[in-house]
């Protein structure tokens, strides 16, 4: 649900910001950073078809999450792995048709691996193993066991 | 569940968030870099961006035989080695954003740090400590295991380490 809200909010931010460019500018508007001089500067870019495809996908997510259904966290996931293919193969052309740039590629990349593995994941075997596993438990994460 | 035998202290609420943060942070900068190795040519045509910087592993070595694999391997095969910075670098700085097999990033992320330090530490106008301190940020990641803090590694490690998968096994011990 967070990923998918993430990406929603991500997308709206492109879009605003995306406004004055063309629907399919190969160069987008910048949303995170504004220069190559700071080390956050040009992080990712769209424009605003590449903007409204971010947003759709992370609604779909997080409405997959919302309703328990996997397979449209599923259709989501391979949504954006097909955005960081899109942006492999067409990033540095007049053709790049989201207006993305290399950290695009790796948002997308994460996001479609990451919404892939949660909705593949199996819960955990035993009720309340996740209280039990001692390296991520927020209690326990603080104090932890011996070796865990 | 599979006992967890590599479990990470990280104590109180302060040092989680300085985990989270470190973890941001070095994503952040690596998305920044995959930002400006523009494909087709990564420069190669006008001797700017991802060439000329790593042309100065040549012109201005910081390790001999290093100079030697970029000048004889790399520089001749100059656009798969940009293809592959770039997804590297890219994927890098997604998977360390979402904190997902975090401590496998971090030690590809260190990797990737020293070639960079040994192709441009001794480069004009470059402080070459930039480049050693990218290499003990990303350890850092990997130490801390930071995906566990805020990160999809903290979310999905219990279901992990309950099934007895190939995957899962690696995944375990990536995160």
């Amino acid at each position: 649900m967070v990923l998918g809200i993430a990406s929603v909010v991500l997308g709206t931010l492109g879009l605003v910001l995306a406004s004055g460019t063309g629907f399919t500018a190969g160069t987008g508007a910048i949303v995170i950073g504004s220069s190559d001089d700071l080390p956050w500067g040009k992080i990712v870019q769209f424009n605003p078809l590449g903007a409204l495809v971010t947003i759709a996908l992370g609604a779909l997510a997080f409405g997959g999450a919302w309703k328990g259904s996997r397979a449209a966290v599923l259709v989501a996931s391979a949504g954006f792995v097909a955005c960081a293919i899109q942006v492999a193969v067409q990033y540095g052309r007049s053709s790049n048709v989201l207006g993305g740039r290399g950290g695009n590629l790796g948002v997308f990349l994460a996001l479609g691996v990451g919404l892939a593995l949660l909705a593949l994941t199996p819960e955990p075997a035993a009720p309340g193993s996740l209280a039990a596993d001692p390296a991520i438990s927020p209690a326990t994460h603080e104090a932890p066991t011996p070796n865990g | 569940m599979v006992p967890d035998t590599d479990a990470i202290t990280v104590n109180g609420r302060a040092a989680r968030g300085a985990v989270w943060f470190i973890r941001v942070v070095v994503a952040l900068v690596w998305l920044q870099g995959a930002g400006w190795k523009r494909p087709p040519d990564f420069g190669e045509s006008t001797g700017t961006g991802l060439y000329r910087y790593t042309r100065y592993a040549v012109e201005h070595p910081v390790f001999g035989p290093w100079k030697v694999i970029v000048r004889e391997i790399v520089l001749p095969n100059f656009t798969v080695f940009g293809w592959a910075v770039l997804l590297l670098e890219a994927a890098l700085g997604g998977f360390l954003l979402l904190g997902l097999a975090t401590r496998f990033w971090g030690l590809v992320g260190a990797a990737q740090a020293v070639a960079i330090g040994l192709s441009a530490a001794n480069a004009p106008r470059e402080f070459g400590g930039t480049y050693w301190l990218l290499v003990v940020a990303n350890l850092a990641v990997f130490a801390t295991a930071a995906g566990r803090v805020g990160g999809l590694d903290g979310v999905l490690r219990p279901a992990w380490l309950s099934a007895d998968r190939r995957w899962y096994r690696w995944l375990v011990r990536a995160s």
